[in-house]
């Protein structure tokens, strides 16, 4: 019943305890893809970045990114250099926001409802979070039209350039959200790195991410890439042909995305995040690593990574409108795979002639997610029969753990509700 | 600082954006120090109606409402919310006009209940289940208007008018600097496949921008990224039905000298694509359509 208007994306999550010959935990994922394809049919292909930003505003710079790539590939159209360097700097705007909103917003993190960094030095770091916030979404607004949902992608490029001036303040920007990321990523090391340490929630699963030509991780767009829980490739190509994979998942372990997925499944391109995550490795062993905990580490790297990928974006982002569309071929069927900051996300498009909707189809981390939530919720629970607060502690570490796209669950306080065999609320549980 | 307001926030069926565009404003730390903030919650995942209940009566001073209301458990919700709060605010575009889901309410119930995820419920604007005091528009609302709604509930000595809307009362064409070359409507573009000319008005062009129709304060922000308006402020004061509105605006556009001109006109105006998408993209449930009520057959 959570987000009414998410009915028409796949899945929404909800944690339901049963108490039948012990105790099992279990997050659900409703499947409501027809009726987003339903939702989508008729409407016009120019509209359709607006629509699938609005429906999850969370993610709304991948979405609406995700929505034009496939676009692009439904008109057969590679924009212009000029236009993708200006989409790669929204990109990486988009992810330093959405980390910033689960590290210091939705206090994401453990049983003391941190995951470091609030608890260390809150009283400045808190403080320029807030700061960080503002700034990330100056950026969004500058490279894309519109704060928190842009609207400069169309298909074939942008629907208008940025000027030189704003330039001039995007770089501005990305230096002091390089700063901030790095105060962050040290502070997370000073306390947050002890308390990873000592949670011993390991969950093997293989890893989803995609890859940049040179097989580094890419925190915009690429290949997918799937490695086992030993680290080696499984699978690799483009979107269109690793999809159904995602979609009729056999394998025994589960599939994971995000953060903890993406540093198993290639090396950090650039120098100073690369640097900080071998002192992680270091500290923690890996890669491949799936100490549940390691993600939040691995967030905290991301916003310093995302920070190095916005500036050398923002080197290549020329201003003016001129030159920022290419022409369109005939439409028909496009598939695309953007990496957001919960993780990878696939939208495929089939256009008429007219370039009127025929067919959508959005493929969205909280799919993924649920099964490794699921195997580590097991794991928590193990062959307890009774419910503890330190059950409940770790059920709510293995959801903000494993970073679900859940709303309820990410943002949100968590409900954890008990029922009996006949599927009575016998006891329920929050975090706030 | 004694006296403090007490304020509720409320987040129904929604994406998320509205509680970011709060969460973004520079005077959200000004406004937690200046009110007693009782909750901020979302529809099902950490408040329930029980909890609700316990307030008293009216002890709620105001109370923001960001979301879609969408079937009896989410009107039967928003009526509580109503007793509790002496003033309620209708907060982005799914509260004020029901916003992009009431599109779903082009669907019959029947063919909304065959879908997997859906109940057949339809989407209502808030101020159709309870009285509103006042309307922050947007899709998100847009920091002007959220600073503004701010500064007069929390700051201002006095409260604002009971029905104020948090945004102009002239159109988005108010705020557009595009130039006006009046033209007749020959045929109708689209932006994606025919770039327009980023200095002069996107009617004039042939495209359809609901700018004339919608209410403005947006700093006309689309328009400046080359983009025509989408509508998402609702109706301009004194406008019922904005797609109604701006399809009488192009009619009245549509002209051809010489013979034949009725059919010719009629072809201009059956070419616009998704016409219930493109002029009530935020407004089909606050629309004087509403919804569907049959399967069509």
């Amino acid at each position: 019943m959570e987000n009414r208007v998410l009915d028409l994306i796949p899945g929404f999550g909800e944690v339901v305890l049963r108490k039948k010959a012990g105790l099992t935990a279990r997050v659900s994922v409703s499947k409501g893809a027809a009726g987003f394809s339903s939702f989508m049919r008729g409407r016009l292909a120019e509209d359709v970045a607006l629509y699938v930003q609005r429906i999850d505003a969370h993610c709304a710079v991948p979405q609406h990114l995700a929505a034009v790539s496939a676009l692009d590939r439904c008109y057969h159209v590679a924009p212009p250099k000029k236009a993708i360097a200006m989409r790669r700097a929204l990109a990486y705007a988009g992810f330093y926001f959405h980390h910033l909103e689960e590290l210091f917003l939705s206090r994401a993190g453990g049983s003391d409802g941190t995951s470091g960094l609030i608890s260390t030095d809150e009283s400045i770091l808190v403080g320029d979070a807030f700061s960080a916030v503002t700034l990330s979404q100056e950026l969004i607004t500058l490279l894309g039209g519109r704060e928190i949902t842009p609207e400069r992608g169309i298909p074939g490029g942008l629907s208008s350039g940025i000027s030189d001036e704003g330039i001039d303040q995007a770089k501005r920007d990305a230096s002091q959200l390089l700063s901030f990321a790095l105060r962050a990523e040290e502070a997370f090391r000073a306390s947050g790195a002890a308390w990873v340490k000592v949670q011993d929630l390991t969950v093997p699963a293989y890893s989803l991410a995609t890859v940049e030509k040179d097989s580094a991780v890419s925190l915009y767009d690429g290949d997918l890439c799937i490695v086992d829980e030993r680290g080696k490739e499984w699978a690799k190509g483009e979107a269109i042909d690793i999809l159904p994979k995602l979609l009729s998942w056999k394998e025994d372990l589960p599939l994971r995305v995000g953060p903890l997925a993406r540093l198993n499944v290639g090396k950090i391109s650039t120098s100073q995040a690369r640097s900080l995550q071998e002192k992680m490795f270091d500290t923690l062993g890996g890669p491949p690593l799936h100490l549940v905990a390691a993600g939040h580490w691995q967030t905290v790297i991301e916003l310093v990574q995302a920070s190095e990928l916005l500036a050398q974006a923002l080197s290549e982002v020329e201003s003016g409108n001129s030159g920022i569309t290419s022409p369109l071929g005939k439409p028909d069927e496009g598939i695309a795979a953007i990496e957001g900051g919960n993780g990878t996300t696939v939208h495929r498009y089939v256009l008429d002639e007219q370039g009127i909707v025929q067919e959508a189809q959005v493929f969205l981390p909280r799919q993924v997610q649920a099964g490794s939530i699921n195997v580590a919720l097991a794991s928590v629970i193990g062959s307890n029969d009774e419910v503890s607060e330190t059950t409940i502690e770790r059920i709510a570490d293995v959801i903000r753990a494993n970073r679900p796209a859940f709303v309820p669950t990410a943002v949100l306080p968590l409900r954890v509700t008990l029922r009996d065999e006949v599927g009575k609320v016998s006891q329920e549980w929050r975090r706030p | 600082m004694p006296n403090k307001k007490t304020l509720a926030i409320y987040a129904a069926g929604g994406c998320g954006g509205c509680g970011q565009s709060l969460l973004l404003s520079p005077n959200l730390v000004l406004l937690l120090d200046r009110v007693d903030l009782l909750f901020w919650a979302s529809s099902t995942s950490d408040l329930t109606d029980e909890e609700i209940s316990a307030y008293d009566d009216r002890g709620i001073d105001l109370l923001i409402y960001a979301g879609t209301v969408r079937g009896n458990e989410n009107i039967a919700t928003a009526r509580l919310l109503r007793a509790k709060a002496k003033r309620v605010v209708a907060y982005g575009a799914c509260a004020h006009l029901g916003g992009l889901c009431g599109l779903a309410n082009v669907y019959s119930g029947a063919q909304l209940r065959a879908l997997p995820s859906a109940d057949g419920e339809f989407v209502q604007p808030l101020s159709s289940v309870i009285d509103v005091d006042y309307i922050l528009p947007g899709c998100p609302p847009p920091q002007a208007m959220v600073t503004r709604m701010m500064e007069e509930l929390f700051i201002a000595d006095v409260m604002p008018e009971q029905g104020t809307v948090f945004a102009s009362n002239k159109a988005v064409c108010a705020q557009c600097d595009r130039k006006h070359v009046p033209n007749p409507l020959s045929s109708v573009r689209r932006f994606h496949t025919a770039p327009p000319d980023p200095e002069i008005c996107l009617i004039d062009q042939g495209y359809i921008c609901l700018g004339p129709v919608t209410r403005g304060g947006c700093d006309a922000v689309c328009l400046k990224s080359n983009r025509p308006c989408t509508g998402c402020a609702g109706p301009v004061a004194g406008v019922r039905d904005q797609g109604g509105a701006i399809l009488h605006a192009l009619a009245s556009l549509v002209s051809f000298p010489g013979t034949d001109t009725e059919k010719k006109e009629h072809q201009v105006l059956d070419s616009i694509p998704d016409v219930i998408g493109t002029t009530y993209k935020y407004s089909a449930a606050s629309s004087i359509l509403k919804r569907r009520v049959n399967d069509g057959k």
